[in-house]
């Protein structure tokens, strides 16, 4: 719960920077949407960090993770409140000065619930994005009061595998004594996730690529959709997960049908240049990203509203819904390959791949088949962004353009239109990415992916699957 | 705000350094790809890396020339380095490699680790690296109204930034229109329609290729200067998000011609402004808010670029039979 609202402003905040004009603007805007411009702090529902005001907030649960509700909590220090605890146990203040604060709960009440602590000190700087919102947790002394804004690692890269990597450079890093060799497991286990995940992206992108020679910029955006119409499922209209995610994938696929009809078909049919499309996908996809935006706004959606146990792996943290998702990507991905490789029609799709013109004339139905990749990949996508919600915490309208790079790394790494390269490319560059915040700093991880397609290009343009070709 | 400053506001934009900024960018990028063939999706990153090494050495106390030189210099290699690996593979590789480029360079800009050197994500703020330019104008200290718009004669958003900018962008202009109408500007065109004419006449077209992709970048390097010049150096406000402007304003004018990026500049800035403007007027504040209205103007340019591609693949001045688009 904490983790999706600590990184609401980060996305605006970024969102601000890119129209420095309308910053002034925005930001009073942004205070008049919370209603927190008193002198002191002040207990409110919900709290969200603006220029104004800095947060204190948090979850109080019980040992067995059951919210406490109507427990009183009081914050001193700077300035002082107090507020009782919500149904499900959340609470928040607004604080207007930079400052150390210290939240306590009575100890009887720390007590009953069996809670390690009953009292815990924050700092709050209100232009630190780090230290705009303090989160604490009562349950878990450890590291959490301090690490609220986290979750979004460098703010531009809002997605990426932050949370995990977050765990391990925090809380492995402080638990095994900052060992490099155990953060060496957990970067190369969050690598390896995160790569699937990427996989199940650009697999879609890359039979795209395949059969119609386009690089879809919107491609995204529709990573985005899956992961919006989850929360949408779930949150906005209390399906439970299973059926959410079916219903993410189905709108998935029927945009996919909608935009081969709409848009990809008759351009096809006008004998339009790849790269003529490629600028339309441009386009789709600035359109796409800041429709997300009008609807959903520049805050972190979150799929699920709980917090998952976490267990260990030998020197691995993780936890069961990451464990699913990477399964579930792992089943779908053999899947397609299987699907590509062992059916009549994945025959055929490969075929159109290889001569779309030869196929046609060996009496294959090029446009059927386009049409089924382009359901198949835009179904993927949603999928992906599904499983990245749920990895994430969260999914933010501007999720999908952040990994649009990288997807478009993994498929040049795997070999541009070949089926397997492109997880394979994937997993490379996920683990790459992960691996190198071991040497260089964390906000510049995706710098490195980006690095690896550029060196990929100097030394085997067609990718590790591709086929050389002669070029100029 | 009543019409007369809507109307004020919007046709502001007309003369706005930004709007010049983007002309530039969008001169680039016709060099690029309307005088070539090439898909430079970078330009942002041309752009940032101008900005930075106009701003950072600015910020050393560098003379003005130094530092503009710096800017080019910075670019050119940038152009080299980038053009190596990719102009001899298909255009598909330019465009993935100059978009990646260009989120390196924001990346590395904005980490943390660089905080000393770029300013981190917060960036280099004005007074850093404005004085100078602003110290030679030969405007008295004031502000000065001309027709409808009153703006500070020298500092930050200025008639003398306003001035310097738009006779940049006509000397670019001017140096275009003798470039396209040049030998080399028709073997540029060559290489653009079949390359491999190009090849077989004797021609290197790995040199003109790159010649055209450092031209267009120094452009936007140059551009990138006059961007950040009324606000601060800050990496996120050149993010790809600028590339696909200046791509929207380019093929909104016309490519392959002289005045169109010009032309786009002002007609795109001038509409998207004039209809989030009279959107602020006419839309309660409770039903769509500010920031909504933001996002709308985004969904309008990528609409516009769609349909630009899709209906009037030529622009405003373009002309159909030369069309730069070749599949």
């Amino acid at each position: 719960m904490e983790k999706q609202t600590a990184s609401f402003p980060r996305a605006r905040w970024r969102f601000l920077r890119r129209m420095p004009c309308l910053m002034i603007v925005a930001v009073g805007i942004a205070a008049m949407a919370v209603p927190v411009q008193a002198q002191a702090a002040e207990a409110v529902a919900v709290c969200n960090p603006t220029a104004q005001n800095g947060c204190v907030n948090g979850i109080l649960q019980d040992a067995g993770k059951q919210p406490v509700a109507g427990a009183t909590v009081t914050l001193s220090g700077a300035e002082s409140a107090q507020t009782t605890t919500a149904d499900d146990g959340t609470w928040a203040f607004a604080v207007e000065s930079d400052g150390e604060y210290t939240v306590a709960i009575d100890e009887s009440v720390a007590e009953q619930y069996g809670l390690t602590a009953s009292s815990m000190d924050v700092t709050i700087e209100k232009n630190s994005f780090d230290k705009q919102r303090a989160v604490v947790r009562f349950d878990r002394t450890t590291n959490d009061a301090a690490s609220g804004t986290d979750m979004q690692g460098d703010g531009t890269n809002s997605t990426g595998a932050d949370s995990d990597s977050k765990a391990a450079s925090d809380s492995s890093a402080a638990g095994f004594g900052s060992t490099i060799g155990a953060r060496f497991w957990q970067q190369l286990y969050s690598g390896v996730i995160f790569g699937l995940m990427l996989g199940l992206m650009s697999v879609g992108m890359n039979l795209v690529y395949g059969t119609t020679g386009l690089s879809s910029f919107s491609h995204g955006e529709q990573v985005t959709l899956g992961g919006l119409a989850c929360y949408v499922g779930t949150q906005l209209l209390h399906w439970p997960l299973p059926v959410s995610a079916v219903f993410a994938v189905a709108v998935g696929a029927f945009t996919g049908l909608l935009q081969n009809e709409v848009l990809w078909a008759p351009l096809r049919r006008r004998h339009v240049g790849t790269m003529q499309q490629m600028i339309v996908t441009i386009g789709l996809s600035m359109a796409m990203q800041y429709i997300f935006q009008f609807l959903f706004g520049g805050d972190i959606k979150g799929i699920t509203r709980s917090i998952p146990d976490t267990f260990d792996i030998g020197p691995i943290t993780t936890d069961w819904p990451t464990v699913i998702s990477a399964l579930i990507a792992i089943v779908v991905i053999v899947g397609v390959s299987m699907f590509l490789y062992h059916t009549r029609f994945g025959r055929a799709t490969r075929a159109v791949s290889d001569n779309a013109a030869l196929a046609a004339v060996s009496g294959i139905d090029v446009e059927q088949v386009v049409r089924i990749v382009w359901i198949l990949s835009c179904a993927l996508a949603a999928l992906s962004g599904v499983l990245l919600g749920i990895y994430l915490n969260g999914i933010s309208w501007n999720t999908g353009a952040t990994l649009l790079l990288l997807m478009f790394s993994s498929v040049t790494l795997g070999g541009l239109g070949t089926a397997n390269g492109a997880l394979v490319g994937s997993l490379v560059i996920g683990v790459m990415a992960d691996m190198s915040t071991l040497v260089i700093p964390d906000d510049m991880r995706y710098a490195s992916a980006l690095a690896i397609l550029i060196i990929v290009l100097l030394i085997r343009p067609q990718g590790i699957f591709g086929k050389q070709q002669r070029v100029g | 705000m009543d019409i007369l400053t809507i109307i004020t506001n919007t046709l502001g934009e007309l003369i706005a350094p930004t709007t010049a900024a983007y002309a530039l960018a969008a001169m680039g990028l016709n060099i690029h790809f309307g005088m070539t063939g090439m898909f430079n999706m970078g330009q942002a990153g041309f752009m940032l890396l101008g900005a930075y090494g106009f701003a950072i050495t600015q910020s050393m106390g560098w003379n003005l020339i130094g530092s503009v030189l710096m800017a080019i210099l910075l670019a050119v290699v940038y152009a080299v380095l980038l053009g190596i690996p990719t102009l001899k593979l298909s255009p598909d590789y330019l465009s993935m490699v100059t978009l990646a480029a260009a989120e390196i360079i924001r990346i590395i800009g904005r980490s943390t680790s660089m905080t000393d050197v770029t300013g981190g994500s917060a960036g280099i703020s004005p007074q850093d690296f404005t004085t100078q330019f602003e110290s030679l104008s030969p405007l008295p200290d004031k502000s000065s109204t001309f027709l409808l718009w009153t703006y500070s004669d020298n500092i930050a958003d200025s008639w003398w930034l306003r001035i310097v900018a738009w006779i940049v962008v006509l000397i670019a202009a001017l140096l275009c229109w003798r470039w396209f109408h040049s030998p080399w500007g028709r073997m540029l065109k060559g290489i653009r329609e079949d390359e491999n004419a190009i090849r077989s006449l004797g021609k290197s077209v790995m040199r003109c290729k790159m010649q055209s992709l450092i031209l267009g970048g120094v452009f936007g390097a140059l551009a990138g200067i006059l961007f950040v010049l009324p606000r601060s150096v800050q990496p996120d406000s050149l993010g790809r998000q600028v590339t696909f402007y200046a791509w929207t304003i380019l093929l909104l004018g016309g490519a392959a011609t002289v005045l169109g990026p010009i032309v786009g500049s002002c007609v795109l800035w001038v509409l998207l402004t004039g209809v989030k403007e009279t959107m602020r007027v006419a839309i309660p504040e409770t039903l769509v808010s500010s920031n909504q209205i933001e996002a709308l103007g985004w969904v309008i340019v990528g609409v516009a670029l769609m349909c630009l591609v899709v209906f009037r693949p030529q622009g405003i001045l373009g002309d159909r039979k030369e069309l730069a688009f070749h599949a």
